[in-house]
């Protein structure tokens, strides 16, 4: 089925407020999840999935977590945390730090892309099989900051976990990769589904609209009362 | 805050987000010459559009599908119309009605003939049908039956209908929704403004409502001519311009105010900006002076055929009636040398309501269209700015102590404090308001819970460490993500904050929505409920044949009897 960008928005903002997702962190999931799903990163099953399974603790840090250099998000919720890790990079002086077995990677860019003003970030991904890609963040004189991929892109695209995460500030070695994508053809992709839609598996928007769903309250008499037309406000 | 001032006076500045974002002034808000429809018309005569019914196909009882072409520089576009049998049973303006008198849909270019179908099939479920981004806006109306019916008797007798009659209703036909922005599979606004056509907000929403009204003037001259071929007259001008179209907006258009602090900044602050700069004119001349006072004529009547059977609201037009006999003794008499425009705003704050005080702003703008049009072009929707994780905890305290005062002055412990919650109904996901303490479901209460939220942020920030950065508070913290984006938003876009506690037991949402329909360009708001209100839009505007007429753009507070 081929729905719209805000469509997708509005219920994925819905889906992730009704399974619990803090204020604030469902609403920016679900612009990071309408980015990335613009530029074809197929993000949805595992966002729902995700939602599905979300527990209390998935998007809280205990403070003593967050001095090390090395974070184990393994029990965190990727899509959820991704803002907030972000905004932890740009706020410790130290170059970066390390997550490991963060799910849905591919959250950090649409969160990095609006952060990034002055200094270029770097993410750098590991999956399980130890494949690396490389993700530049580079301002541009016109925001919001431009994306450079590395690595292979396809399997990238089906990365759902990378065991080892590490953001910098700044640029990092390439260590051999080439360039497989670049905010050019982001660019194009985002005009094709911005002027076409973007096809969503029914099962998917299914269950995305039972999480929604748990955010709506039955209306009451006294509620229904004066708030518009009625059967005989015809004229 | 300083306005930037074409005729080069500091004089005068804006008045502050404090005095302006109160709900009691924004729900006296009027219709400006920089609503959204006065500034469509202007744009549509200065680029010269042209309109063509390409398509007429109604049987004899008026029903079938009509096509209105628009030609642009920068494009084309269609309203589609589909004009459907109705039973008074199944006429209905409630949210779960399933039929219309009349559907539409505004679409980039001009549909096919296998467009067309999709359409025919889709456009008349509305919710339940599903657009392409081809289609910008979806739209649905119901008949004024009373109206429609006298109107097409005096017509098909080759007589006008008499202007009283149509003005105590003011349309043949009422909206009941205005879809836009990529809803129910229409074309994203990012994805509208890139086509060219549109490039302020609700442009594309103000048209449709505008090609409604020709499509209904056009419907009923055509029942008119099938009842009675050899007699039935058109509508004359002075009758085609006392119709507008109706709508009924309730509590879905609320949220929106506190939801889009930054285009609500945007709209707020060419409004001040617009009033400060007229503010700022030293000398009026005697042309200006002149207007001022006709206006204030045509102000007078037009209030005095503003009718409502809200007490409330007969009230403040009671009140505004003899507030306006003061101020046409003080203009007819002298207006102040210098300055007359702030002078006459400065009285007006001493000596009369808001309802009067924005009447007077919206009249003294409308003089100047010279030092206030371009301001139309400044309401679109600005980059939110980034998110600040670096901002040390003290800085955020500061913020909040800077612009939530009135939110920390407010006790929650006092249950009127709490009186009301917003939800999302499960019929129909339409915003509700339901009393806290009496009805269940706040638990799940929408986020316009600002004043609250502020006032908690601030006190957990007050036991933790002010040298923390807020990234680190909030990986301990999420929960305040949201609130935390908002008070470093007001920082730069200090009019998109209101300054009430929306969960109060005297908020009355009506303020609301008189707000953002005054920027939209409503008039004769008829309260009937402080939920809903229905309004007229376009009544006095000129058609389309007739915008590029001299005086076209002279429309605001439209008059319908001889004054």
């Amino acid at each position: 089925m081929r729905v719209s960008l805000n469509e997708l928005y509005r219920l994925c903002q819905k889906a992730a407020e009704g399974a619990g997702a803090p204020a604030g962190l469902d609403v920016e999931t679900a612009q990071a999840t309408v980015w990335l799903l613009a530029r074809d990163f197929p993000v949805l099953p595992s966002l729902v999935t995700t939602l599905e399974n979300l527990r209390p603790q998935a998007c809280r840090f205990d403070p003593s977590a967050l001095g090390t250099q090395t974070l184990d998000v393994s029990a965190k919720a990727g899509p959820l945390i991704a803002s907030n890790l972000i905004g932890l990079l740009f706020s410790r002086s130290e170059q970066g730090f390390t997550l490991h077995d963060l799910s849905s990677p591919l959250y950090l860019l649409p969160s990095a892309i609006h952060c990034v003003t002055e200094q270029q970030i770097t993410i750098k991904l590991y999956s399980a099989q130890d494949e690396t890609w490389v993700i530049e963040v580079q301002p541009a004189k016109v925001q919001p900051a431009e994306i450079l991929i590395y690595g292979a892109i396809d399997r990238l695209m089906e990365l759902r976990a990378a065991r080892v995460t590490k953001l910098y500030k700044g640029a990092t070695d390439l260590a051999g990769l080439t360039i497989t994508i670049d905010q050019t053809r982001l660019n194009q992709i985002q005009a094709r589904t911005l002027a076409e839609g973007i096809s969503i598996d029914p099962d998917i928007w299914r269950r995305l609209q039972m999480l929604g769903q748990q955010v709506l309250v039955p209306s009451s008499q006294a509620s229904r009362q004066g708030a518009g037309a009625a059967a005989s406000d015809n004229d | 805050m300083t306005a930037p001032n074409p005729s080069g006076s500091t004089r005068i500045k804006l008045r502050s987000p404090e005095q302006v974002m109160r709900l009691k002034r924004m729900g006296s808000f009027h219709a400006s010459r920089i609503s959204f429809m006065r500034c469509l018309l202007r744009r549509i005569e200065a680029e010269n559009w042209t309109l063509h019914r390409t398509q007429f196909e109604l049987d004899e009882q008026g029903y079938g599908t009509v096509v209105y072409r628009v030609d642009t520089p920068h494009g084309t576009c269609s309203l589609v119309a589909f004009s459907h049998e109705l039973s008074p049973e199944q006429r209905t303006d409630r949210v779960i009605a399933e039929r219309w008198d009349a559907t539409f849909a505004l679409c980039l270019g001009e549909p096919d003939e296998a467009n067309l179908a999709r359409l025919r099939v889709n456009v008349p479920k509305q919710e339940a049908g599903r657009c392409s981004s081809q289609e910008l806006v979806l739209s649905r109306a119901n008949k004024s039956v009373r109206l429609f019916e006298y109107v097409v008797n005096c017509l098909a007798q080759g007589q006008q209908p008499n202007i009283q009659d149509i003005v105590s209703v003011g349309y043949l036909m009422r909206t009941t929704a205005v879809y836009g922005n990529g809803k129910f599979g229409l074309s994203d606004l990012a994805n509208t403004f890139s086509q060219g056509l549109f490039k302020r907000p609700f442009e594309a929403e103000m048209l449709t409502v505008y090609l409604i009204r020709e499509f209904t003037l056009d419907l009923v001259e055509h029942c008119a001519a099938q009842r009675a071929p050899a007699q039935a007259a058109k509508l004359a001008p002075a009758q085609r311009r006392a119709l507008g179209i109706g709508n009924a907006t309730g509590l879905g258009m609320a949220p929106f105010l506190i939801t889009h602090p930054t285009l609500i900044h945007q709209w707020m602050l060419a409004r001040e900006t617009a009033i400060a700069r007229v503010f700022a004119v030293a000398i009026a001349t005697i042309q200006k002076q002149n207007r001022f006072i006709n206006l204030l004529a045509r102000a007078q009547q037009h209030v005095q055929e503003w009718q409502t059977q809200d007490p409330r609201q007969s009230a403040r037009i009671a009140q505004l009636q003899h507030e306006l006999q003061q101020l046409e003794a003080i203009a007819t008499a002298k207006l102040p040398q210098a300055y007359p425009w702030d002078e006459l705003a400065m009285w007006a704050e001493q000596h009369s309501s808001e309802e009067c005080q924005e009447l007077l702003n919206s009249m003294i703008i409308e003089l100047y269209g010279e030092l206030v049009d371009d301001l139309a072009d400044t309401m679109c929707d600005p980059e939110t700015p980034p998110f600040d994780p670096t901002m040390r905890l003290s800085a955020l305290r500061t913020l909040i102590e800077q612009y939530y005062v009135w939110a920390l002055d407010i006790d929650f412990t006092q249950p009127h404090t709490q009186h009301y919650f917003w939800y999302r109904s499960a019929e129909k996901e339409e915003p509700r308001l339901g009393e806290r303490w009496h009805e269940p479901g706040a638990e799940l209460e929408m986020r316009l819970t600002i004043a609250r939220d502020v006032q908690a942020l601030y006190h957990i920030l007050t036991q933790a460490d002010p040298t923390d950065s807020v990234a680190v508070f909030l990986l301990q913290h999420p929960e305040w993500r949201h609130i935390t984006h908002r008070v470093q938003t007001i920082q730069h876009y200090p009019y998109g904050e209101i300054r009430e506690n929306l969960l109060a037991s005297d908020c009355l949402p009506i303020d609301l929505l008189r707000c953002k329909l005054a920027f939209f360009g409503a008039i004769k708001f008829d309260p009937k409920s402080d939920r809903w209100t229905r309004i007229t839009l376009y009544q006095g505007a000129p058609r389309f044949a007739e915008l590029n007429s001299v005086n076209a753009d002279d429309w605001f507070l439209p008059v319908f009897k001889p004054l």
